[in-house]
């Protein structure tokens, strides 16, 4: 409250009610709220076999609606021939063409009354049975429902390490998302060490424009010239079975390179950008007085620049790494059936499993190895979050 | 030993002359100073010496060796930068010792060699600091004992004094010279203040507009300036222009919008040329007519200044041209009243006539 009014004295109403009012709504509607909500659905867990018994039921009184109803169809068809004493020569009109019971009005044709009530009496009988069962299943559902009824429980966490189709998926996710990271900053250190240290201002600005263009292009355009280039009679494999470093296509997208490549291409802007920050900031005279010293570049790198540079290269990779673990369009267009990544399991779960207690978890689970990721970063760098806000 | 030489050396920037024919040698041990107004190319030449630019022509030699293609890691220099250029995330014996990390030392000989240079620059026991915790002067002292941990023929220093405020400044003057003298390595130094260049130096190069204006020693700069720039950059002059009428026994007579002046003609201009006539304030006195100086100018009061210990004259010649007398305080100043007339006399031999060029 006394930041609050101090605030209030130094910059007036309006601007203190405004900042406070976005701040809360910042922080409710876009942090706290959703992720509320999404730990609230990965705690709800609905046992699978109880939700597929309750299906199954639902399933087999819908069949014996239909029975019902064409068995009491065949019952009135069967009392109007009674009537007219005895079934025409061929009735087309009898049951149907299709009949379940295996008696059609083919079959009634030309049959006695005596016939037609004797098959009367059996339709009734059918009658009575079907309407046990309807309220045997009535009663079963009811039981069923309850089974599947969500509770609260880890069971969606547990689900993951104990799925042998996803849970590799997950951890190749991380993993590949770190190769990512660390390909990103191998690419994009001297790039961004080039741009702030030895390019000219204009060469720098022109770099930096070359740079950011590409961003003007929709992602999925973006990613899409991508599976052309990695395509088998693309780009990339015509230049090198020109040059003769390959004799056949490569096939990029079958394995994990073209989702690689593209998200390394995709993500260098986030890891260029901070790293070209702090190492802009160093002081150049640094650089040269390591040098005067005697120190071979690698050095001056290793014990000069990058130790200045540590907060942004730590804000690249947790950016490069938390872009890239929880990246869709990438994947889905450059990746293959075989090389899944752990969105397109998360995005099945809500759109096709219908599963959203175990999408909230999974997503939850990514969302946790991001976090340990950052902390770690942060632990290795031994940068604390003032380093990287500046 | 390890002399520094300077061979016709010239660097240009594009169509820029930065450094223009520098010829120069610097004895091994000398307290050498470059001297000069900013942007004359000072910090240029000394980037030339330790390797961080390669020069358009001419060449560096180092004891005698030619240092073309030799990159400022594999000099026998070391250069002290005009911001220090510490490394902020080093502690203090962490930078001392960089260069020794660099070529490999242990890290206990690292540390050992670290405090040894502590002691040298008085600051003991304070390794373990980081660079931020220590004053102005003693980041100066550390980024010194940086530079001569790695024991350079050649100690570089760029106006490393002009960040320290007037006091800490004169005392690090002291302290300069001293280490100089204690350790015996060859320190070029550049500053464009000329009390530093005059008091530390062995021997001074005074710069102008990327050339060398001369080099000799403090007393030889201040007393025989053998140009205009030189004889006003470094203290103060009284300029008189004209042009020589008579020369005879290393004496010449100009011909000023003054009257007739005798002067030393240090640098042989012959009858015709245009000149400069130089005289210092302190060698003018106010003459109280009864003669015994060569030179005599008539002029008017314009000011006194009282300065303490001595008196300044502020006088206006008859071309217009101001002349400043220094006074000692043990005269009497009764008549020198605003626009009285005054006489001022000074003897030849301490004038001197000099080529007109570019004053500073
Ligand atoms: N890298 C450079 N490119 C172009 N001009 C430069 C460069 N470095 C210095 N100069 C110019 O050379 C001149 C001398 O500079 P410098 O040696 O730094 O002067 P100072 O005597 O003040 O140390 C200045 O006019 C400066 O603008
Ligand atoms: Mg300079």
């Amino acid at each position: 409250m006394e930041a609050i009014s101090s605030f209030r004295n130094r910059y007036g109403a309006i601007l203190t009610t405004y900042v406070f009012v976005g701040c809360a709504t910042w922080l409710i509607g876009m942090i706290v709220a959703p992720q509320l909500l999404m730990v609230q659905k990965s705690l709800m867990y609905s046992d699978p076999a109880a939700a597929a018994a309750v299906s199954q039921t639902k399933a087999s009184t819908d069949r014996l609606f239909v029975e019902k109803g064409r068995a009491e169809r065949e019952v009135r068809k069967v009392e109007a021939d009674i009537q007219a004493g005895g079934a025409a020569e061929a009735d087309q009109s009898g049951g149907g063409v299709f009949n379940p019971f295996g008696s059609s009005g083919n079959q009634n044709a030309g049959a006695s009354v005596e016939e037609l009530e004797a098959r009367r009496d059996e339709l009734i009988a059918r009658l009575g049975q079907i309407d046990d069962e309807i309220a045997a299943n009535d009663s079963a559902l009811v039981d069923a429902e309850k089974a599947a009824q969500p509770r609260l429980g880890l069971q969606n966490y547990f689900e993951l390490f104990s799925n042998d189709a996803n849970r590799p998926i997950f951890f190749k996710t991380i993993w590949s998302s770190i190769l990512v990271t660390l390909i990103a900053l191998i690419v994009c250190y001297p790039v961004a060490f080039y741009l702030a240290v030895s390019a000219s201002k204009e060469t720098t600005a022109l770099l930096m424009l070359g740079l950011i263009v590409p961003y003007w292009v929709n992602e999925i355009l973006r990613t899409f010239s991508w599976l052309m280039l990695l395509s088998s009679n693309g780009l990339i494999n015509q230049a090198l079975i020109g040059i003769g470093l390959a004799d056949t296509p490569i096939d990029w997208r079958s394995g994990n390179s073209a989702v690689l490549i593209g998200m390394v291409y995709a993500y260098i802007l986030f890891m260029v950008f901070p790293i070209y920050n702090t190492v802009e900031t160093l002081d150049k005279n640094q650089i040269e007085a390591a040098r005067d010293l005697g120190a071979p570049r690698w050095m001056i790198h290793w014990t000069v620049v990058i130790p200045h540079a540590k907060p942004g290269i730590a804000v690249g990779c947790i950016m490069t790494f938390m872009l890239a673990a929880g990246s869709y369009a990438v994947p889905v267009m450059l990746g293959s059936t075989t090389s899944k990544w752990f969105t397109e399991i998360i995005y099945d779960q809500f759109y096709e499993g219908g599963n959203w207690g175990l999408g909230s978890a999974y997503a939850f689970v990514l969302l946790i190895t991001c976090i340990l990721f950052i902390m770690m970063m942060m632990r290795l760098f031994r940068v604390n979050l003032q380093d990287i806000a500046k | 030993m390890k002399n520094i030489e300077l061979d016709n050396v010239t660097l240009r920037f594009g169509d820029f002359t930065a450094v223009r024919n520098a010829n120069l040698e610097i004895k091994a041990g000398e307290f050498f100073s470059f001297l000069g107004p900013s942007g004359c190319g000072k910090t240029t030449i000394l980037r030339m010496i330790s390797g961080f630019n390669e020069p358009s022509e001419g060449a560096i030699r180092i004891g005698g060796q030619d240092m073309a293609g030799i990159g400022p890691n594999d000099r026998p220099t070391a250069l002290i930068f005009q911001n220090l250029a510490l490394f902020p995330l080093m502690t203090v014996w962490e930078n001392i010792a960089y260069g020794l990390r660099v070529r490999g030392l242990s890290k206990t000989d690292q540390r050992r060699r670290a405090d040894e240079l502590l002691d040298m620059i008085a600051l003991p026991g304070q390794g373990d600091k980081m660079v931020s915790e220590l004053s102005g002067g003693q980041r100066q002292r550390v980024a010194i004992a940086r530079a001569l941990a790695v024991e350079p023929a050649v100690l570089l220093l760029d106006e490393p004094l002009s960040a320290l405020d007037l006091k800490l400044r004169q005392h690090m003057r002291a302290e300069l010279r001293a280490i100089q003298q204690r350790t015996g390595v060859t320190f070029i130094y550049i500053t464009h203040d000329q009390g530093e260049a005059l008091t530390m130096s062995d021997r001074v190069a005074v710069m102008s507009q990327g050339e060398l204006e001369q080099v000799a020693t403090p007393s030889e700069i201040y007393s025989n300036p053998k140009t205009a720039f030189v004889a006003t950059f470094v203290g103060e002059n009284n300029p008189v222009s004209g042009h020589i009428i008579d020369v005879k026994n290393g004496h010449a007579v100009m011909d000023t919008a003054m009257g007739h002046l005798r002067a030393r003609n240090d640098r042989n201009l012959s009858v015709g040329d245009k000149a400069m006539l130089f005289i210092r304030p302190e060698r003018c006195q106010v003459a109280n007519g009864e003669g015994g100086k060569e030179n005599v100018v008539s002029t008017k009061v314009e000011r006194l200044d009282l300065e303490g210990s001595y008196i300044n004259l502020f006088a206006r010649g008859a071309d217009g041209g101001r002349f400043v007398v220094h006074m000692t305080n043990n005269q009497d100043i009764a008549h020198l009243q605003h626009n009285a007339d005054v006489q001022i006399g000074f003897s030849a031999d301490e004038a001197v006539a000099l080529p007109a060029t570019q004053m500073a």
